[in-house]
């Protein structure tokens, strides 16, 4: 079998798996599953702005925390379903990552001044939230338990762990999808070298655009699945720097700019937090450390993350098996 | 046919004047040369061409339609592609993508523009090193690359800005015959080069810019007998060149 086809077939196994097994999880394993896959797919959707277009956001908890606000406040207190508002926060996201984005690619912030102005408006919007009362200021919003598809609140954690597996497939096709197309090859080409990207016919600031409006309307996505999930949200929970920190974490020791990566270091990095975070739980902020040793030693020996390594190990491989071949001369 | 005119085209950076009143044009089907010694203004002109830079005055007409306000990329998909000096081959990418990313200027679809890179990597010679990373690339082989990613666009107008510097001669004489190819296919070529021997052997017509104004244009023939050029530029260095 070729490597396509393995890799078609692996993926089908983790599919079935991933279906069939949870319902004979008990709560906790469930919730470990639940954190895996919920910061997959956050993870992801940083991915398309930071890993793909090259443009590291180090504010997405903008995004995270508009939709997550958007959906409980519409819920709270008009009663609309959070299905309605979570496309509802994420349509405010985009039109917010389009403003900011605007603003920041109109007048050419790269690099550590595009991530610090991503971080300075999740900031801002923290205080905001802080501040007005309308939002509940301080004091955070809390969801009405229930047990209603309609409300998106579950007793089960079962349910919740289907929704966040079908967002996770959802994105995970998205950025297979747009690798494979004229997007991805754009969003690439600016991440690798914009004044080359412009003298081959790509209007990068366009192509930026796009890349900020996916995601970060999916990021909202995720914000509103973590409002429902959680039943509470409050201003630093949805808007605060180590949300951020947490949601470009995993594709950056997993590979930036791959399909897997997010999930890889979701894999690795979300089963760590949560079992520091119950061994440890006099001392916390622990798992934030050992993460924090983490993104040291991936940035110095993997720059590339985890999938960067699958990949140039697969190139070796694929490579010496060329030299052993004979060469026949035509 | 004249394709690209210049007019009176001015660019200043504060005081210093790169670029002061050029004109000249380029005939369909023609290789034009620019020489000029370091800081003669050849690659401001370049990018003032390709929407890098915008002029301070002056007009530029490509098919007799002004282009001197459009940015890089409308001005590529016009049909006027660069190379750099310094090469921008992007890093992480495969060959064939690279190439495939300039493809993708004149198809929407990523299969025929796979399609299309693979035809340029054959005609570039880069068809083995397909598989490869920019990153993993000598520097003749990053030379071919960007010029295969300029080619795959598929330009009217190829500006080529010093391709054959760093190159050894054998490589050199590969690089003249794939530009004498490319212009075979129809393509007009617009060529900075420093290299007497090989702009003067390539050329149809020179250019010579000398603190940012045009000194003389002409036949290489012409261009090698003209006091100013001689004067100018080509001075000692040429006349040591030719012993």
């Amino acid at each position: 079998m070729n490597f396509g086809g393995r890799f078609l077939a692996f993926s089908l196994l983790g599919l079935f798996a991933s279906v069939v097994i949870p319902p004979f999880l008990d709560a906790y394993y469930l919730h470990i599953l639940i954190s895996i896959l919920f910061w997959g797919y956050l993870g992801s959707c940083w991915n398309i702005l930071g890993g793909y277009a090259g443009q590291f956001s180090f504010g997405h908890a903008a995004f995270f925390g508009v939709g997550a606000y958007a959906s409980s406040l519409l819920f709270v207190d008009a009663g609309i379903s959070p299905w309605i508002g979570m496309v509802v926060g994420a349509v405010l996201a985009l039109l917010l990552g389009l403003f900011i984005g605007y603003l920041c690619f109109r007048y050419g912030l790269k690099g550590p001044y595009f991530a610090l102005s991503m971080l300075a408006c999740a900031q801002m919007l923290q205080i905001i939230a802080v501040n007005w009362k309308a939002v509940k200021g301080a004091l955070g919003v809390l969801i009405p338990l229930g047990d209603s598809f309609l409300n998106f609140t579950f007793k089960n954690r079962l349910p919740y762990y289907y929704i966040i597996l079908a967002m996770m497939i959802g994105i995970l096709i998205l950025t297979k999808w747009l690798q494979e197309k004229r997007l991805g090859y754009y969003f690439f080409a600016i991440r690798e070298d914009e004044d080359a990207a412009k003298a081959l016919g790509i209007n990068i600031q366009k192509y930026k655009m796009i890349a900020m409006a996916l995601s970060s309307f999916t990021t909202a996505l995720g914000g509103t699945f973590y409002a429902q999930y959680y039943y509470y949200i409050d201003p630093s929970l949805s808007f605060g720097g180590p949300v951020s920190i947490d949601i470009l974490l995993r594709p950056i020791v997993g590979g930036p700019g791959t399909v897997f990566g997010p999930l890889v270091g979701s894999l690795l990095l979300s089963p760590l937090s949560e079992i520091t975070r119950s061994l440890f739980r006099q001392y916390s902020g622990l798992h934030q450390m050992i993460f924090g040793a983490i993104l040291i030693a991936t940035v110095i020996f993997l720059p590339r993350g985890i999938m960067g390594l699958i990949q140039d190990v697969g190139l070796r491989v694929r490579t010496n098996k060329e030299k052993v071949e004979p060469h026949v001369p035509a | 046919m004249c394709l690209l005119e210049v007019k009176g085209l001015t660019k200043r950076f504060g005081g210093v004047t790169a670029v002061h009143r050029v004109d000249f044009s380029i005939s369909k089907g023609e290789i034009l040369g620019m020489i000029g010694p370091n800081g003669a203004g050849k690659t401001t002109l370049f990018h003032l061409i390709t929407g890098f830079h915008g002029g301070d005055e002056g007009h530029i007409f490509f098919k007799g339609e002004e282009i001197s306000t459009l940015r890089p990329d409308q001005i590529c998909k016009r049909g006027i592609t660069r190379t750099f000096q310094i090469v921008k081959p992007f890093l992480h990418l495969t060959v064939l993508q690279n190439v495939t990313i300039g493809a993708l200027n004149r198809v929407t679809e990523a299969g025929s523009a796979r399609q299309t890179a693979l035809e340029t990597l054959h005609f570039t010679g880069l068809e083995k090193k397909k598989d490869q990373l920019g990153v993993h690339l000598t520097t003749p082989e990053r030379k071919r690359l960007e010029l295969a990613r300029a080619l795959a666009t598929r330009p009217e107008l190829l500006l080529l800005d010093e391709v054959m510097a760093g190159l050894r001669p054998k490589e050199i004489q590969e690089m003249i015959g794939l530009i004498r190819d490319i212009r075979g296919k129809g393509i007009t070529v617009f060529v900075i080069e420093h290299i007497m021997k090989v702009i003067m052997s390539l050329s149809d017509r020179i250019v010579v810019l000398n603190y940012g104004e045009k000194i003389a244009t002409g036949t290489p023939a012409e261009i090698s007998k003209d006091q100013k050029v001689i004067k100018a530029y080509l001075g000692k260095e040429y006349v040591f060149a030719e012993r």
